[in-house]
């Protein structure tokens, strides 16, 4: 969720991608420091929270993270919904990676529309000799669609500071733009409450969940 | 309504629950569970789902706890490295299966209420309650997989989206479906399933149900003493994403590396070299009589004694009384073409012989003996003491050290197999191999001037 309550961010990350491509791996590199001496229960874990300081604002992520679940038809709105920003991973040397994160790009924009922060990153670029993905073309479809693209390496730790860095910032400005919209909305809305309050019936009830 | 048949078979026999479901229209199943659904309309006219929850065999409860547990993680590791390497694994056909039946649940599901174009929102909404009533019998069956299927399916796009249909479910059945799918809900790290899984996991009957759940609270009040419901199956989805994590996080899992045995190369020698008897051979080998039959052995997996495979099978020379001495020379014959890997074997020739014939008996064996090569020794006929015999197959082989340390087996007529020897079985070819008995009782013995091969 976005509020930013004590003045802290709270961002929601998800992290989608063929099975394999380095998801974990980019986000326990991520977290790392998390892990030293702590008890494998840490590991079950939907999401892991990460804090870091931008221009003196705290933002909180929570970076969530269902691999191994990839082949499950399961991963529907429920997981990305009230998502902030998504990190679309796939792995240099698996062109079908390549596909599959452009069927996510497709259904985040379908579903969410632009209010979600979209980033690409090719990872495991210390296979850079194996890679199938042609570098032009991820990137020109990555400019195609409006999401920054990152090549990273979870191995060397390449990039990945980078990437989480890159998110937060666009989420950030998202966010105080949306709010800025929010703030003209209302008070458009305002105005029209004053003469009648406006009701969206045509969907009937609203279900409870 | 007479039609309708709503069958929940749980067989034990292969740990199989099954939920059978079928009708002209299933939107019958309401009735047939007592609520008071309309008859439907049908646009799902025939069809007949069968959850059948054969990934019940791969994903029972007792497969993912205990000792199947490591197996599972092994299976699991199998599929995430399968799915790497875009190869089909065999070993982890278990989590493949799990995965293609959940999904083929899921898919049905969003079928059926979308198939058909023309349907009313109410009717759709019918078919909803339909799946939910499904669901529910999942839940009390205790089938979490098949139950995150249905779940999942109605909140794919495709069907979450239709409000209309949504809001004329209802108002029992909508929350019916936000208590199911609040099992699955994410929050708190998935904790009401991991919840739910510790209570119900071994226990016989569904009972668990939070304080806001009050339509499973209903049901479960309603069903009194509920049938018995032994076993129960995860959604394999969680276990999977904790595998990932703790695979990442700790590629080489930490409890198996506080182990610091040495390896004892004897040890896995004997270990690899006792061979595993198929039903017919453990029937058929016994024999009785003369047979001590305390050790079977594998033959050996090491070079120089893979030489002297069966498939190789010479026949025994038996030599009667007589024309023993006639044959020896072929003995030596034999011993010279052996493996050029050996050094000039000076005394080999003239030695074995006369041991063998100081004793001679009613009757001659010729055997064959290998241990980096082959040898043929004479042999009186069970007149010679286990000792004596490995001393004469020691010098034929210019083996140095102790004949106590070394054993004799007879390699008998099933693949591999050896009978340590006490005397010669004339059922079988007279094929021996002469081995080490422990590690090492001296220095390292060495056989035509190389050291004994090392296990690969």
């Amino acid at each position: 969720m976005t509020t930013s309550a004590g003045g802290a961010y709270n961002f929601k990350v998800v992290l989608l991608g063929e099975g394999c491509v380095g998801k974990t791996s980019l986000l326990l590199r991520y977290i790392e420091d998390k892990f030293n001496d702590k008890h494998l229960t840490t590991l079950q874990a939907t999401f892991l929270n990460k804090k870091i300081n931008i221009n003196g604002k705290r933002i909180n992520l929570s970076i969530w993270d269902t691999a191994g679940q990839e082949k499950f038809h399961a991963l529907g709105p429920i997981y990305y919904r009230n998502s902030n920003g998504a990190i679309l991973v796939y792995d240099i040397t698996d062109e079908d990676s390549f596909v599959k994160v452009k069927n996510w790009v497709k259904e985040l924009k379908k579903m969410l529309g632009p209010d979600i922060v979209l980033l690409i990153a090719g990872n495991k670029i210390d296979l850079e000799h194996e890679r199938t993905v042609p570098l032009e073309e991820a990137e020109s479809y990555a400019a195609m669609v409006g999401a920054k693209h990152f090549y990273t390496s979870a191995k060397l730790n390449q990039c990945v500071e980078d990437l989480f860095l890159e998110l937060a910032k666009e989420m950030m400005e998202k966010f105080e733009q949306n709010s800025q919209k929010e703030v003209n909305r209302t008070s458009r809305v305002l105005v029209v409450d004053d003469e009648a309050p406006a009701q969206s019936s045509c969907c009937g009830g609203t279900r409870s969940n | 309504m007479a039609a309708t048949q709503l069958c929940v078979a749980k067989r034990s026999e292969d740990d199989c629950a099954t939920l059978i479901f079928s009708d002209a229209s299933y939107s019958h199943i309401g009735c047939a569970l007592g609520s008071a659904a309309p008859p439907p309309s049908s646009a799902c006219a025939a069809t007949c789902v069968c959850i059948s929850a054969r990934s019940a065999i791969s994903t029972g409860t007792d497969s993912l706890t205990d000792h199947g547990f490591h197996d599972k993680h092994i299976k699991v590791k199998g599929f995430i490295w399968g799915v790497a390497t875009k190869i089909a694994r065999t070993d982890a056909a278990t989590v493949l299966a799990t995965v293609n039946q959940f999904n083929a649940v899921s898919f049905r599901v969003i079928s059926t209420v979308l198939v058909e174009p023309n349907l009313r929102p109410l009717e759709r909404a019918d078919i909803l309650a339909s799946w939910l009533d499904i669901a529910r019998e999942l839940r009390v069956l205790k089938n979490f997989s098949s139950l995150k299927a249905i779940i999942s399916g109605l909140q794919s796009n495709s069907v979450y989206r239709l409000r209309k249909t949504w809001a004329l479910l209802p108002k029992e059945k909508a929350e019916l479906f936000d208590e199911l799918a609040r099992i699955f809900s994410e929050d708190n790290n998935r904790w009401a399933q991991r919840e739910l899984l510790m209570r119900e996991g071994t226990a016989k009957f569904a009972d668990t149900v939070g304080e806001n759940d009050r339509q499973l609270q209903k049901l479960l009040h309603e069903r009194g003493s509920p049938g018995v419901s032994h076993g129960t199956i995860p959604y394999l989805g969680t276990f999977l994403t904790d595998l990932t994590m703790i695979d990442t996080a700790i590629p080489d899992t930490g409890a198996a590396n506080a182990y610091h045995l040495a390896c004892d190369p004897m040890f896995d020698r004997w270990f690899d070299s006792v061979i595993v008897l198929d039903d017919r051979e453990a029937h058929t080998l016994f024999v009785p009589d003369r047979t001590v039959n305390e050790s079977t052995e594998r033959a050996a997996t090491e070079e120089g004694w893979k030489r002297d495979s069966l498939e190789r099978r010479t026949s025994p020379t038996r030599l009667s009384h007589g024309s023993s001495s006639s044959s020896l020379p072929s003995l030596d014959v034999s011993l010279s073409s052996a493996n050029s890997g050996q050094k000039p074997n000076g005394k080999a020739g003239g030695a074995s012989p006369p041991h063998a014939a100081a004793r001679t008996g009613p009757d001659f064996y010729i055997i064959r003996v290998t241990f980096e090569s082959d040898t043929s020794i004479m042999l009186s006929n069970n007149k010679e003491r286990t000792p004596q015999v490995i001393r004469n197959a020691m010098l034929k082989l210019n083996l140095d050290g102790d004949p106590d340390a070394y054993t004799l087996a007879q390699k008998c007529c099933f693949q591999r197999m050896q009978m340590l020897y006490y005397a010669v079985n004339t059922a079988y070819n007279l094929n021996f191999i002469l081995r080490p008995r422990r590690p090492a009782p001296g220095p390292e013995p060495v056989a035509n001037g190389k050291p004994r091969g090392k296990r690969s």
